[in-house]
């Protein structure tokens, strides 16, 4: 969807204390998505003073499309590929409002 | 002692398709070949300084499941919980098996999925392993 304008980042190496990957996210928008409530994406780019524009919870997209109901953990079913794609698609909107505004800090 | 339960801790990384296959084979090996032995860690959890996840890594052996050579599993129980019992590093195995095209990081393709089948077994090795010697 926005390949050229996007990156991801490893959040294993964030977490560990990667100075690349620390520098990077001081200096890039980022924006969080998180599997479980827990946010250890959003919390670990927030303890990195990174560049966080926004933050997604993969529980309340869930919540939002109560009809899809994804069971298989491993290999996506079904439901568990249209919420990726809803999600996909809110990641993708948020990329061009920030594009859209610039850089927030 | 007897260990009835073990850590697998997997590469959470997006960066390449060798964190997808160990995630994929850790997946297997919970579900599938040792649910009654294995248990898994997330690591980004566990690296944010979540208690049970780390005090678990103190009291049981595990093993690191690396996605590339940076190894942020192993360094990750290291640092907070103590050694690991073993560590498997995907890309070396991938490079001994002479896999070239395991697919994306958001899909594996036949290969990738023969090749995380692969790693979940060298996981159940080490698994059934350390059971063996701490009888």
């Amino acid at each position: 969807m926005k390949k050229g304008k996007t990156d991801t980042i490893c959040l294993s190496l964030l977490v560990t204390g990667d100075e690349e990957v620390k520098l990077s996210v001081k200096s890039h928008r980022c924006i969080a998505v998180d599997g479980c409530p827990n946010e250890c994406a959003k919390k670990s780019l927030e303890l990195s003073n990174a560049k966080l524009v926004a933050n997604f919870r993969v529980v309340d997209v869930l919540r939002e499309n109560r009809k899809l109901k994804p069971k298989e953990v491993t290999f996506l079913d079904e439901d568990g590929r249209k919420l990726a794609r809803i999600l996909a698609e809110k990641i993708a909107l948020k990329v061009d409002e920030s594009n859209t505004k610039g850089a927030v800090s | 002692m007897r260990t009835h339960e073990i850590g697998v801790v997997s590469c959470s990384g997006e960066c390449y398709v060798e964190g997808t296959i160990s995630r994929i084979a850790t997946r297997f090996v919970l579900e599938k070949l040792r649910p009654n032995n294995a248990v898994t860690i997330c690591l980004p959890l566990f690296s944010i300084g979540e208690e049970g996840e780390r005090m678990f890594a103190k009291n049981f052996p595990t093993i690191a499941v690396e996605g590339c050579k940076k190894r942020c599993a192993g360094h990750a129980v290291e640092k907070f919980s103590g050694k690991t019992a073993r560590s498997l590093v995907v890309p070396d195995l991938l490079k001994k098996w002479n896999v070239k095209n395991p697919g994306s990081r958001r899909e594996l393709n036949e290969e990738g999925k023969k090749a995380a089948s692969k790693v979940a077994e060298e996981i159940v090795a080490a698994i059934d392993e350390i059971l063996c010697n701490s009888r």
